[in-house]
């Protein structure tokens, strides 16, 4: 299973359809089963991308899960000026980057297996070829080296590499989500993309 | 050139990451999981922000120690001199006890422990009597002999 397709993702500020709406509406009221519905609709890309933020799956279950709770505890203050899941966003990425503030120099990777899949993308089957200066580099030493990669980067740039290369999110989308401009965004995803691939040279083509 | 262009190989290399999955059936139970937490009103279980909520102040502090180390070596500084000047204190030579505990150890020696002893302490013959001959063998018998009778068992 691929996490947060971006081609499945509905536009996160295009007018909510009726059913979510109607969702929110009666999860304010206390209907738990529309909330439970929330859940399940957003849980895989709020997971992953406190996942990719953390490189830690324990970490990113709590999180999650307290991403979920608190969006409940303050849903009577959501006016819904933007989508839920915008909103939903915001809360995840906050609690995500004061948790990283707080654990700084205390970070423990605890990865995710590959799924079968990963073997057969044809990206990475590019990027392990005979071309690959680090041949001899396996899928899993590849994700170890790129998920040390991204932990050294600061936590605003790790973010937007994440929601731009990894989930999909266009620049627009990432401006809302951080609460800041196109321009920071793109300054910051160049940014982030220089050091990354100075950190993996060695895995990369040149 | 296009900034894509640039980073194509990067880009490849963080497709990777969209393959990294969670243990089989995470999913299926996460919603419930969190729809169980809410249902039994139970608060996020990081302890910081329980800590936020009640103590906000307190929180803001510790946070400074991490945020500023000087500001950590500062306090525990402070602390140490603090404790230094107690020792340094405790110990000097014209340090005089505290008169409310000489007064109280003066009256106490003349009146309260010489009436108990002379009121409540045994007489010394009665606890040598007491304590001494413990060992089973030197047991008096308590009728000096008076009823005791001679059984045999033969018949």
């Amino acid at each position: 299973m691929i996490m947060a397709e971006p081609m499945e993702r509905p536009q996160p500020d295009s007018p909510a359809p009726p059913e979510e709406s109607e969702l929110v509406a009666r999860a304010r009221r206390g209907d738990l089963s529309a909330y439970d519905e929330l859940i399940k609709r957003y849980q895989e890309r709020i997971y992953a991308t406190i996942y990719h933020m953390t490189s830690n799956h324990e970490d990113a279950n709590d999180l999650a899960q307290e991403s979920f709770l608190k969006a409940y505890q303050a849903l009577k203050s959501f006016k819904g000026g933007s989508s839920f899941y915008t909103w939903l966003y915001r809360i995840a990425v906050n609690k995500t980057i004061n948790f990283l503030k707080q654990r700084k120099n205390r970070q423990h990777m605890s990865l995710n297996d590959l799924d079968f899949q990963a073997e057969h993308d044809p990206d990475l089957v590019a990027l392990v070829s005979d071309k690959t200066p680090r041949r001899d580099a396996g899928l899993s030493e590849l994700q170890e080296k790129l998920n040390a990669a991204l932990l050294k980067l600061s936590e605003p740039h790790r973010l937007v590499v994440i929601l731009h290369d990894v989930q999909g999110l266009s620049h627009e989308e990432i401006a809302k989500v951080m609460d800041c401009n196109i321009g920071t965004v793109r300054s910051r995803l160049f940014y982030a993309r220089q050091q990354l691939q100075a950190y993996l040279m060695d895995y990369l083509k040149t | 050139m296009n900034e894509n262009e640039n980073f194509e190989s990067l880009r490849r290399l963080l497709a990777l990451k969209r393959h990294e999955v969670p243990p089989p059936g995470y999913f299926n139970r996460f919603s419930g999981n969190v729809i169980a937490r809410i249902r039994a009103g139970e608060q996020p279980s990081d302890a910081a922000e329980n800590l936020a909520r009640h103590a906000p102040w307190l929180l803001k502090f510790f946070q400074m120690f991490e945020a500023k180390p000087a500001f950590a070596s500062s306090f525990a500084s402070a602390l140490c001199l603090l404790l230094l000047f107690g020792i340094v204190y405790a110990e000097r030579p014209d340090a005089t006890p505290q008169p409310i505990l000489q007064t109280s150890q003066a009256d106490s020696g003349a009146m309260g422990i010489t009436a108990v002893s002379s009121a409540v302490a045994p007489a010394p013959e009665l606890i040598a009597n007491s304590f001494s001959n413990s060992s089973p063998s030197s047991l008096q018998p308590l009728f000096n002999g008076a009823f005791a009778q001679q059984v045999s068992f033969s018949h």
